[in-house]
C-alpha cells in the first residue's frame, strides 16, 4: 500500500511529496531519477508534475505520456529483457529540458527482490 | 494584387525563419562555439554574448522558427497568396469580393508578423515555450511570450481570409456563376 502524496509537500528532501503522517508511506522506497523494475512483470507508473508540462518517455518500451501539473496519470508497460535504458523528458519544459533524463534498470525477478530487500533494510535503519 | 502582396511577404518571413533555423543548426553542430562572422556583430547582444548562444536563445529560436514558418510563411503563401490570386481565375470572377476587407486582412497579417519579430528585441527575448506555447511554461515566460500572443491574435484577424474568405468566396461564387450562366446564354 503506497503512502499519500501531496504536491505541496514536495521539497529537496521529499521529492515525491510523501505525507509524513501517513502510516502506509513509512516503508515506501524512494529513488531519484532511477526506475528499478523486474523483467516480465507489468509495471504501472503514476505520473504527476509540480511546475510545467513534462513527458515521461521510455523509448525502449514505446512509452510516452505527457505529465500535467495537477493531474495523476497512470501508464503501464512490461519489460521483456533486462538491461539499462534511458528515461527521457519528451516535452519542452524550459532551459534544462535537454538534460532531464533518468535511468530505467530492468533486473531479473530475483535480483529485483534482492534490491527491494536492500532498500527496505536501508529504510528501516533509524 | 493582394495575392502578390501575401506571397512576397510570406516569402520574406520564410527567409527569416530559415535564418533562425540556420542559427539552431549552428548550435547543434558546434555547441558552445562562437558564431564565425555574425558572431562579431552579435557579440554585444544579450542573447549571444561573445557570439556563443545562450540556452534561452536556443529555445527562442525553436519556438519562433516554428511559429514564423507555419503562421507567417506557409499559410499566407498557400491561402493568402495562391488563394487570393488563383481563386478568382478559377471561377472566372474579375476580382476577390470585399476588396477593402481583403486589404485590411493583409495588413493585419503584416502587423502580426512585425510584432512577432519585434518580440526578439524586448528584454527577456522572444517566446521560449515552443511553437505550441503550452501552459504553464508559457505562463511563466517573459514578455516576449505576450508579444507572441498579440502577433498571433493579429494573424487570426487576418485569417479572416480563411473564414470570411468563405463569405468572400460565396460572394464571388455568385459573380462567377452569373458569368458562367451568361457565357452559356451567349453560346446558345
Amino acid at each position: 500500500m503506497f503512502g499519500k502524496t501531496d504536491p505541496k509537500l514536495i521539497s529537496e528532501s521529499n521529492p515525491l511529496g510523501l505525507d509524513p503522517k501517513d502510516v502506509n508511506g513509512q516503508d515506501d522506497i524512494i529513488t531519484l531519477n532511477q526506475l528499478h523494475i523486474p523483467v516480465d512483470t507489468p509495471v504501472i507508473v503514476d505520473l504527476s508534475s509540480k511546475d510545467v508540462i513534462h513527458s515521461f518517455s521510455l523509448p525502449v518500451m514505446r512509452v510516452k505520456q505527457d505529465v500535467i501539473p495537477g493531474q495523476m496519470i497512470p501508464v503501464w508497460f512490461e519489460a521483456k529483457s533486462t538491461g539499462n535504458f534511458e528515461i527521457a523528458c519528451a516535452q519542452l519544459c524550459g532551459l534544462a529540458h535537454y538534460r532531464m533524463r533518468g535511468f530505467l534498470i530492468v533486473e531479473s525477478k530475483e535480483d529485483f527482490a534482492k534490491w527491494l530487500n536492500e532498500q527496505a533494510a536501508e529504510k528501516a535503519k533509524p | 494584387m493582394i495575392g502578390v502582396q501575401y506571397a512576397v511577404t510570406g516569402l520574406l518571413f520564410l527567409l527569416f525563419g530559415f535564418c533562425l533555423m540556420m542559427l539552431m543548426r549552428w548550435q547543434l553542430a558546434y555547441p558552445g562555439k562562437p558564431l564565425p562572422f555574425l558572431g562579431n556583430f552579435l557579440a554585444e547582444s544579450p542573447v549571444m554574448p561573445g557570439g556563443i548562444m545562450l540556452p534561452e536563445f536556443y529555445n527562442q529560436l525553436g519556438a519562433m522558427h516554428g511559429t514564423i514558418m507555419v503562421f507567417m510563411g506557409v499559410v499566407p503563401l498557400a491561402v493568402g497568396g495562391f488563394g487570393n490570386f488563383v481563386l478568382p481565375l478559377q471561377i472566372g470572377a474579375p476580382d476577390m469580393a470585399f476588396p477593402k476587407l481583403n486589404m485590411i486582412s493583409y495588413w493585419f497579417y503584416f502587423i502580426g508578423g512585425v510584432i512577432m519579430i519585434t518580440s526578439f528585441f524586448v528584454p527577456g527575448g522572444a517566446a521560449q515555450s515552443g511553437w505550441t506555447s503550452y501552459a504553464p511554461l508559457s505562463v511563466i515566460a517573459p514578455v516576449g511570450q505576450t508579444l507572441w500572443l498579440i502577433g498571433m491574435a493579429f494573424f487570426a484577424g487576418s485569417v479572416r481570409n480563411v473564414t470570411l474568405g468563405l463569405f468572400g468566396f460565396l460572394a464571388f461564387f455568385v459573380i462567377g456563376v452569373t458569368l458562367i450562366v451568361e457565357g452559356f446564354r451567349r453560346k446558345l
